[in-house]
């Protein structure tokens, strides 16, 4: 006979010899049949049943048996490969349509920024050489301590040393300012509608936030109706304080009328169009 | 002592075949007949719309009866 795997495993847990193993085997298959012809069928737990089939004995494996045949494919179960279906086009149309209007809605805002920031940086660059820009003098950054902002026809108020306050469109005429006593300057002419702006009245005096100087009163007007287009939302008034300091008159452009210096800075905080290098002055003689 | 012999000997020859047929091996026992684990390979469905399904292999076991295998 040959080599047969399972009558030798069997001799082996038997410590028995092949032959007597398959001798053994021989007679246990002989009784299992004539129990199949006898009964028609014989169950073997474990293995399965074995049927009388005609003459043939047939065998139906228990689930056992099948259980371990398939031990490798336990874990399998059967896969369905969808077939390829035409995908839901509006919609993905209209997807990919409002991604696409996001990206080109983000690039655009992201131009306008930048083209908004380069106006503005050309608009301040190609004011004519202000001196508040250029740097001030020491003087003029922190003047003697006489020094202040005159309300133009204020009584007593000095010939030449002393400061005098211009409205920004020029409706208070500068009486103390030699350039004006000949009644030949434009930049004291009345602007139009000097009643919508709101003013710095001088005689209330407080403190207000110097954005800018200049020896121009032209100039400084100009860069005064700048800076109320910036600020026009917060309500605060913006003009052109006039002071003389040490003999060279200087028009400062000036947002805010504050009672204390405290709310002056704020006012400054506040407003963040305002150049960062701004300060603070006192407007009036008599304070 | 006879009964429990055949009955251990029945469960050494269960213990064998299973054994032999994980192995991928064929269990001939004396005068009864040969079990085998015949292999079926995975098998591909196309259904009615189109979709495939695939079903993963599995081992069957058949069993050849010594007399038929003697007879073909």
């Amino acid at each position: 006979m040959a080599s047969n795997h399972a009558v030798e495993l069997i001799a082996r847990r038997l410590s028995i010899r092949p032959e007597q193993a398959e001798e053994a085997l021989d007679r246990l298959s002989a009784h299992l049949l004539r129990q199949v012809r006898r009964d028609g069928h014989v169950i073997v737990g474990g293995l399965g049943t074995f049927r009388q089939e005609g003459d043939a004995v047939g065998f139906e494996p228990a689930e056992e048996l099948d259980a371990l045949v398939n031990a490798d494919f336990a874990d399998l179960e059967p896969v369905t490969i969808y077939a390829p279906r035409p995908a839901p086009r509006p919609v993905a149309t209209r997807h990919r349509v409002r991604r696409r209007g996001r990206t080109r809605a983000a690039w655009g805002l992201a131009g306008f920024a930048v083209v908004l920031a380069g106006a503005l940086f050309l608009m301040r660059e190609q004011s004519p050489s202000p001196d508040f820009r250029s740097g001030l003098s020491p003087a003029e950054q922190a003047p003697a301590s006489d020094e202040q902002l005159l309300p133009e026809n204020t009584a007593g108020a000095p010939e030449d040393d002393g400061a005098a306050f211009v409205q920004a469109d020029g409706s208070a005429a500068a009486a103390n300012d030699p350039s004006a006593e000949g009644g030949g300057d434009a930049a004291f002419r009345p602007g139009p509608e000097p009643s919508e702006r709101l003013a710095i009245d001088p005689a209330q005096g407080g403190y207000t936030v110097i954005v800018a100087s200049f020896r121009d009163l032209a100039v400084a007007q100009s860069e005064a109706a700048g800076f109320r287009a910036l600020v026009q939302d917060a309500g605060v008034p913006v003009d052109v304080l006039r002071v003389v300091v040490e003999g060279t008159t200087q028009y400062r452009v000036s947002v805010g009328q504050e009672p204390t210096r405290s709310e002056a800075l704020a006012l400054r905080s506040r407003l963040a169009s305002l150049p960062d290098d701004a300060w603070i002055r006192r407007i009036g003689l008599d304070n | 002592m006879a009964q429990d012999r055949g009955r251990e000997l029945l469960e050494l020859m269960v213990e064998a075949i299973g054994a032999e047929l994980r192995r991928g091996e064929s269990a001939e026992i004396p005068g009864l007949g040969t079990f085998e684990a015949r292999r079926q390979p995975s098998r591909h469905e196309v259904l009615e719309n189109g979709d495939i399904l695939v079903t993963p292999p599995r081992s069957t076991v058949v069993f050849l009866s010594s007399k038929a295998k003697a007879s073909p």
